[in-house]
């Protein structure tokens, strides 16, 4: 019956109706659920501050980026690899050794 | 193509963007993740999260609205989520809310202890019939905008509602 059911229309149709549920029912289900007062104050504020946290990981992050790309460039004895001028002796190498 | 498509991170909300977003969606919201973690602090967590969610990538419908079935499809999924990792007993009914959006909470004690033993017989079913039974009966989404939210087909969503129904008109027998 089941199966059936699943299947057919015009029973799930019967069956919707013969299913429907007391006003008090849904009434107190929306009571239930109901949802505070301040539900609105206290999700935009959480929202806000969760953004803003965001933004200032961020901004922290591209801080040490920074630092660490400074140091890193000051230290690196080694020549810079993505210079044109590089790749293009690279390719002649490259070019040279085939 | 948007800025979210062209993976942009995307601007920070005006306050009234945020305000509009929140006032048009967080009730919904947190209707759905009561009625599955059955714990109001723990559905706001989930509110939070969805809108937080929202406002970083959600998808935006032609009327430039964030859609609500995309909504309502993460608070379930997020609700879940949050159920699994911080499983607790659901709470009391004498912890239900005072008031509502409009809605009148009985306040004789034959109807408050109505509304406990409906919550109770609620509590009882599982997480997904608890959130059809909302999404169809307390925030009045449609056969087809169920089927669409929670991605099952139109027939089950059917039949499980009207299994959901009987489940919860069984357990309520002495209210008639």
């Amino acid at each position: 019956m089941g199966a059936h059911i699943d299947s057919c229309e015009r029973c799930q149709t019967v069956l919707d109706s013969l299913s429907e549920l007391d006003e008090r029912v849904v009434a107190g289900l929306e009571s239930a659920t109901s949802p505070p007062p301040d539900l609105f104050e206290r999700t935009t504020v959480g929202v806000e501050e969760r953004l803003r946290n965001e933004a200032s990981a961020g901004a922290f992050l591209d801080l040490f980026t920074i630092g660490w790309t400074t140091v890193h460039a000051v230290l690196d004895p080694t020549p810079d690899r993505g210079s044109p001028h590089d790749g293009d002796a690279n390719a002649d190498e490259t070019m040279g050794g085939s | 193509m948007s800025d979210r498509d062209r993976g942009v991170e995307p601007p920070q909300p005006s306050e009234a963007q945020l305000h509009a977003v929140v006032d048009r969606h967080a009730a919904a919201v947190y209707r759905v993740a009561l009625s599955i973690v059955g714990d109001p602090a723990l559905a706001d967590d989930v509110v939070q999260e969805t809108l937080f969610k929202a406002w970083r990538k959600a998808p935006i419908d032609d009327d430039g609205q964030i859609p609500r079935a995309w909504l309502i499809r993460v608070a379930r999924n997020t609700a879940i989520s949050l159920l699994r990792t911080r499983r607790e007993d659901l709470y009391s009914p004498e912890a239900m809310p005072e008031s509502g959006e409009g809605v009148e909470v009985p306040r004789t004690v034959e109807g408050r202890a109505q509304v406990e033993d409906l919550w109770s017989a609620f509590r009882h079913l599982d997480a997904d019939a608890r959130a059809l039974l909302v999404l169809k009966e307390v925030n009045g989404l449609s056969y087809d905008e169920i089927a669409m939210t929670l991605e099952l087909p139109l027939p089950t969503v059917k039949t499980r509602l009207f299994r959901a129904r009987n489940q919860l008109k069984d357990a309520l027998k002495e209210w008639r």
